[in-house]
């Protein structure tokens, strides 16, 4: 898609969504930080104190997965609610849909970035220490980024004809929490479902996150590629969908 | 083919540049909607899975627009007249490649601003200002030409200290003023206004009218449907009449107001 037209809708439109977001709440911004820190509270206490997990560093494991599964929901969520809510621009004038899931994405974006904040501090404080690989963790990013801009738009295209995507989707992100390293580690899932369970990408994002950024390990060049191959399958197979059924957005809306 | 030539900004300069002299600006080729009407609307997946087995469901085509088959030339002030339901709206949203066609097809050489309805799209939550904005982006203005044009904006809209207010406590009337001003603003080729205007007052009708001309005269193409039969003699060169999705006419402006007036008057008789 011709990104530079579009440019300035996307981030208006991402602006006064992301804004709009905590207007009215009286904690306002606040909150974007309170939540994964909320998050984190309630998951570090099961699992150091109810199933207690054996892993290194255990806080800043938990809030960085914790913070990009955070990302990753939000912006899927906001796609498909935001075809509702902007049904009336829908309606009255033609522009390129695409740019109501990619502004969605950047909305989540920026609660990633002040959530990234928060985890920076973590590091800091715990004494985690920072790897000269660090800046290959934004390439990780980058790849969450188009892989949930593709789901979003699956997610979003179909929803306008199909209301029940959204409950569908409710139960598949359970399930997908379950699925994706967030509160245990990789090593606990047995040598002969590892392939399988590694296909899911979330699994490698977060798992290749945490060796670079916490375990200070030297960048899994094949695992990066890989993902990076599944991620932009992902995005082309979304956009086309999207692409598709957004014709008739206007009829079915 | 229409979609393209809408949203590819670059082309449309040259395109317009190459058509200008022979091609009409638009062309509505035989163009025909309609819309399935399910009597028992399904919605969901689940509704769509139970449909499956239950082929009961009964759907009625609604035919919007029949054959419709019109070019309009650069310049051309066109005007949309016909009673409701009779596919003034649907026409206008296909000229501005909102909706799809059923068959047939609309081909537009230039680039579209549009006024359809009352909401036009603005959102309640947003203030005045952030609405210009994200108007005038979708539009396809620049951040930077909004930034430059905002002042004149606000001020032919006459809502100046309004603009920090959110939307939803504009009147009807302030909202179609914000909109047609920053409408106007894009300076577009064609631009496409759905009875918009009624809901002004006198005075901001006023102005539109000196907008109008103006936009005559800098060789504008304007699509304007309207109950106000006045309005339409007096700017329109040309008129489309629509009766039950059906071209009934389309020519001069006098014959066409002149027959669907008679037509009012016989069929109310």
């Amino acid at each position: 898609m011709k990104l530079s037209s579009n440019w300035d809708i996307i981030k208006i439109l991402a602006w006064s969504d992301f804004k709009l977001r905590y207007k009215g709440s009286m904690l306002g911004l606040f909150w974007s930080f309170l939540k994964p820190l909320l998050m984190l509270a309630i998951l570090y206490m099961i699992f150091s104190f109810i199933i207690p997990q054996k892993i290194e560093n255990y806080i800043v494991f938990l809030l960085l997965g914790i913070i990009l599964w955070n990302f990753f929901v939000e912006a899927t969520s906001i796609s498909m609610h935001n075809m509702i809510s902007k049904k009336d621009i829908i309606k009255a004038i033609y522009f390129d849909r695409h740019a109501l899931v990619i502004s969605s994405n950047f909305n989540a974006l920026l609660t990633l970035g002040f959530n990234m904040l928060i985890f920076i501090i973590f590091m800091i404080i715990l004494r985690v220490g920072f790897q000269v690989y660090f800046p290959i963790f934004f390439a990780y990013i980058i790849l969450l980024f188009i892989l949930s801009l593709g789901v979003s738009f699956i997610l979003a295209g179909l929803y306008v004809k199909y209301r029940d995507i959204v409950h569908v989707w409710e139960v598949v992100v359970q399930l997908l929490f379950w699925l994706t390293p967030i509160v245990y580690s990789v090593t606990s899932i047995p040598q002969k479902y590892l392939a399988i369970y590694m296909l899911n990408p979330l699994a490698r994002i977060f798992n290749d996150s945490r060796n670079i950024v916490i375990y200070h390990q030297a960048p899994d060049w094949p695992s990066l590629l890989l993902t990076f191959i599944v991620c932009v399958i992902v995005y082309v197979i979304g956009y086309y969908i999207y692409k598709r059924q957004s014709r008739y957005f206007a009829e079915e809306l | 083919m229409s979609s393209d030539i809408i949203s590819t900004k670059g082309n449309q300069d040259i395109l317009l540049r190459n058509y200008e002299i022979m091609e009409p600006i638009i062309e509505i080729r035989n163009l025909s909607k309609s819309f399935m009407l399910s009597h028992e609307k399904k919605e969901t997946l689940f509704e769509n899975i139970i449909g499956l087995f239950h082929r009961k469901t009964s759907y009625e085509h609604f035919h919007a627009l029949k054959n419709i088959d019109v070019k309009i030339e650069k310049g051309d002030f066109i005007g949309l007249i016909g009673s409701n339901g009779s596919g003034k709206s649907t026409l206008l949203r296909q000229i501005c490649n909102i909706l799809v066609p059923s068959s047939g097809e609309v081909v537009v050489r230039g680039r579209i601003a549009s006024l359809l309805g009352l909401g036009v799209g603005f959102q309640g939550e947003l203030t005045g200002k952030e609405n210009v904005y994200l108007y005038g982006v979708i539009m396809g203005l620049s951040k930077k030409e909004i930034d430059k044009k905002y002042s004149q904006i606000v001020e032919f809209a006459g809502v100046k200290n309004f603009m920090d207010t959110k939307l939803r406590n504009f009147s009807s009337g302030m909202i179609v003023r914000l909109a047609f001003s920053t409408c106007i603003q894009t300076d577009p080729d064609i631009l496409v206004l759905d009875e918009v205007l009624a809901v002004g007052d006198q005075e901001f009708q006023k102005k539109c009218y000196a907008v109008f001309e103006d936009l005559r005269k800098r060789g504008t193409t304007i699509i304007f449907a309207s109950h106000d039969l006045d309005t339409i003699s007096r700017f329109c060169n040309k008129t489309l009449y629509l009766k039950k999705g059906k071209q009934m006419m389309y020519g001069k402006t006098d014959k066409v107001v002149k027959t669907y007036r008679q037509e009012i008057i016989s069929d109310n008789a």
